[in-house]
């Protein structure tokens, strides 16, 4: 199990300024996103430069609530150089850089820090989540599975959005919660998914290299998936040019794998080995290797089409 | 917590009596067992025969009890019994999975 988090601190790209500048006296304008809020997450951003405000907007418009947010974020653009960029919370600096990227960077790894912050009794787990014909289907896996992008492809194919990243059980009532914060598309998926490139922000890639942070309901309107119960449970795991392949996956050996991929802190190791046997108790498992992300999500729909029906008799 | 090392397993005679590692976390599921420990966040799968063994190991009864109780329960050879429980025995050690 990852004790804690498996979310790590940004690595610095350079290094720390010797003299950090004090908060910037009458910076702005401001532009401000609306109340971000899911799970611990109860933020406000705002930023001095409006591209990447509206493109944070945009991003995490899934989880958009109304009225006051318990915190602000700001990032501020000086352009005062060595360290034209600069991020705080409150009036607290949290980072400065020469580079864009990284005060976004942290700024996103500090959002994920906040919404780990949860009731006990919810179970956060290192996997995709949705819905489809009313099965719970979770996507466990290490990063560099896969998952987003089946989950992505999956959201595509007609399958409402729980989650990506982080799948969230509530224990009391084994439901997967929806923590629908931006898919993270990165590296290799880009090409595969090129369809979701966010368009029309404007963003310069100085922020965001690399990836694209695409809210579900741009995949696909009405995309969001209310509370269901888990009912599937498929490990990705995409190797490059090989045959798209389904086994069946012993329910010990995914309490296993999603035990590896389990976020608790280390005094609930019993709790949380519990909660997934719970949950694992109430799914057919199954490992997917794929090569293909259409053979792949044919694979998973097939499975919950049968399963769905299975539900109705 | 007490440290916990991997134990020498050709120290294990039929005469030890185990007792489970301090903190290690386990279920049941289709007769297979997960077991976590939380001293090196390894997770083990037991088979149906390692399980039965894990849940009758209670820090007093030594291996040869152990097996007399399991062989009796379940009225196989005691003799095979024997060897089965003191190997799956010496395999928790070898993993760490046993106190002291």
């Amino acid at each position: 199990m990852i004790a804690g988090s498996s979310i790590r601190s940004p690595e610095p790209a350079d290094p720390p300024p010797k003299h950090l500048p004090a908060w910037p006296e009458g910076t702005g304008p401001w532009f401000e996103t609306t109340r971000l809020r899911s799970l611990g997450l109860d933020v406000r951003i705002r930023t001095t430069d409006a591209q990447l405000g509206r493109y944070l907007d945009r991003a995490f418009r899934d989880v958009a609530g109304e009225g006051p947010a318990e915190t602000t974020y700001s990032v501020v653009t000086t352009g005062d150089p060595p360290w034209p960029y600069a991020l705080y919370q409150g009036s607290e600096r949290m980072s400065f850089s020469a580079s864009g990227s990284y005060v976004v960077e942290h700024l996103l790894w500090d959002l994920n820090r906040r919404a780990l912050d949860v009731e006990d009794r919810l179970l956060l787990v290192h996997a995709g989540a949705v819905v489809r014909e009313g099965v719970g289907v979770l996507l466990p896996g290490p990063s560099g599975a896969g998952k987003t992008t089946l989950t992505a492809g999956l959201v595509l194919g007609g399958a409402d959005y729980l989650s990506d990243e982080l799948a969230v059980v509530d224990t009391t009532d084994l439901t997967l919660r929806a923590h629908p914060s931006p898919l993270v598309i990165k590296g290799k998926s880009r090409e595969t998914l090129a369809d979701l490139r966010p368009r029309g922000t404007g963003l310069s890639p100085t922020y965001v290299p690399g990836r694209w942070l695409v809210p579900a309901s741009t995949i696909r309107p009405a995309a969001l998936a209310s509370p269901a119960r888990p009912g599937l449970i498929v490990a990705p795991r995409y190797v490059a040019g090989t045959q798209t392949r389904l086994e069946p996956v012993s329910r010990a050996n995914m309490i296993a794998l999603l035990a590896s991929q389990a976020l608790r802190p280390r005094d609930r190791h019993a709790w949380t080995l519990q909660g997934l046997r719970d949950v694992v108790a109430a799914c057919a498992c199954y490992r997917l290797t794929y090569g293909d992300l259409a053979d792949a999500c044919a694979e998973v729909a097939q499975l919950t089409t049968t399963m769905s029906r299975e539900q109705v008799r | 917590m007490t440290a916990r090392t991997a134990g020498n397993q050709a120290m294990i005679s039929i005469a030890s009596v185990p007792r489970p590692g301090e903190g290690i976390a386990s279920v049941e599921i289709d007769g297979e067992g997960v077991l976590f420990d939380p001293q090196t966040n390894g997770l083990h799968i037991l088979n149906p025969t390692a399980l039965v063994v894990w849940d009758a190991i209670d820090g007093t009864a030594t291996v040869g009890e152990l097996a007399t109780q399991l062989a009796e329960a379940s009225g196989a050879d005691p003799e095979v019994v024997r060897e089965g429980v003191l190997e799956v025995v010496r395999d928790f050690a070898s993993r760490g999975l046993l106190a002291g």
